[in-house]
């Protein structure tokens, strides 16, 4: 009876309470890497922590609002004419885009060729990040409510971000392409030629890999996705090569890419949804 | 010298509650490092204050870490749970000495957490750990003096 009494008190009795606790915390690490049982409760913990995360944030949003609201008059008048010159520049841009998309949608059902799409997308806000140092993850105010579903690329103005991963009623956590293990299937903008860029665990890098010595890559090359694999659609702008390595001891290079996006301090957002719409004449310009 | 005495259940459940609340808050030019506050906490309950079920106590706040962090679950349960059973052995001898000279051990214990807690994040993602764990150790090391008297000045609040 003592020793029952003991098994989680101090001294040696507590030796079995030990054993069972750390038997059920191992059963759990294995459920969690090997299996999907515990995915619900995860997707739980994500809407109940989401508001938290919110919560958290709120000290960077004061700092932003706080800029925004003491900001200069002439800095906002400023702003408001650059944004003003830079919409009619993408406007007057859009329009040649798409008299080119009409051209081609026409050269392509002459040859019969497959119908060229564009994805629907929804525009997302980061809530906040996991403070976990292992992983690139990052929270979102967009849900199971709104069809989201794991997998689904994530997007910014400058390029990709990463992909869904997990999906609650109404947040989702990305796993950005920064993180160790994400890796995406790319092309280099100028050749055409395929290569996988992986995560390096740092915000502004990113690795080829198993890239051949003979394999024609340059400094300053662009890379897109390929669209292999299907998971990212293809033609998003990833990176740019920023340095070329060839350790005389292994037969492939080392290539480091700079993301396109500034994975850091990146806030809103575009998911692409699977279903698309086919392209045609001034689909752009709307 | 802080004195040896017991904790309520409410006093513990709302250190907890304020540790994981302050474990998710950012912390400029640190990234996604963050102050370890719930390893502390139970280092410092670890050490200072007699609990029904220490190990239990431990395990549970893990849990919750998890869930907060959104980490595979049992990884932190795991880590604070190991913690709490190695300070079984040395509570006496490190209540023996100042807060300022437990920092050596303090560090060694949120080593050992972060050298798991990497390991389990290469179990579940297949990644290997990075030096990042250290840093975070370091930074954690850092705050437990002032963390320390902070806790025991919250728990002699009579409200609690």
């Amino acid at each position: 009876m003592a020793n029952q009494k003991n098994i989680f008190r101090r001294g040696p009795a507590s030796g079995a309470g030990l054993l069972i606790l750390v038997l059920v915390a191992l059963a759990l690490i294995f459920a969690s890497a090997f299996t999907t049982w515990l995915n619900p409760v995860r997707s739980l913990a994500l809407d109940l922590v989401a508001p938290l995360y919110r919560v958290t944030d709120f000290p960077s949003r004061i700092g932003e609002w706080t800029r925004t609201s003491f900001a200069d008059r002439e800095e906002l008048l400023g702003e408001v004419q650059r944004l003003q010159d830079e919409n009619l520049i993408l406007q007057g841009r859009s329009m040649t885009m798409a008299d080119v998309v009409a051209e081609n949608v026409r050269l392509r059902q002459l040859l019969n060729a497959a119908e060229l799409v564009q994805a629907r997308v929804l525009i997302a806000e980061l809530i906040g990040t996991p403070p976990d140092i292992e992983t690139h993850r990052i929270i979102i105010n967009r849900g199971r409510l709104q069809e989201l579903s794991p997998g689904q690329p994530v997007i910014d103005n400058e390029g990709v971000i990463g992909q869904v991963t997990y999906v609650s009623t109404d947040y989702s956590e990305v796993l950005l392409i920064s993180d160790r293990s994400s890796a995406v299937p790319v092309q280099i903008e100028r050749n055409g030629l395929r290569a996988i860029a992986e995560g390096s665990g740092t915000y502004d890098s990113l690795r080829l890999r198993n890239v051949p010595s003979t394999f024609d890559v340059k400094v300053g090359d662009r890379l897109i996705t390929s669209g292999l694999g299907d998971r990212f659609p293809k033609g998003y702008p990833l990176g740019e090569v920023v340095s070329i390595n060839h350790p005389s001891s292994s037969p492939y290079l080392e290539v480091n890419v700079q993301p396109a996006s500034s994975l850091q301090s990146v806030r809103q957002m575009l998911i692409l949804f699977a279903d698309t719409t086919p392209l045609g004449r001034g689909s752009l310009a709307e | 010298m802080i004195e040896n005495r017991s904790i309520t259940p409410v006093s513990a459940a709302l250190m907890t509650s304020l540790a994981l609340l302050l474990y998710v808050i950012p912390i400029p030019l640190l990234g996604q490092m963050r102050i370890d506050f719930v390893a502390v906490l139970i280092i410092y309950l670890g050490i200072y204050r007699d609990m029904p079920y220490p190990l239990l106590f431990a395990f549970g706040a893990g849990v919750l870490q998890d869930l907060v962090s959104l980490a595979p679950l049992g990884q932190h349960a795991l880590g604070l749970l190991l913690v709490s059973w190695i300070l079984e052995f040395f509570r006496d001898r490190m209540k023996l000495i100042s807060i300022p000279a437990q920092i050596p051990a303090v560090f060694l214990l949120l080593l050992l957490l972060k050298f798991q807690y990497s390991w389990i994040a290469a179990l579940n993602l297949g990644i290997l750990p990075t030096l990042d764990a250290l840093g975070s150790s370091v930074i954690t090391t850092l705050v437990w003096v002032p963390i320390a008297f902070l806790i025991n000045a919250f728990e002699s609040r009579p409200f609690v």
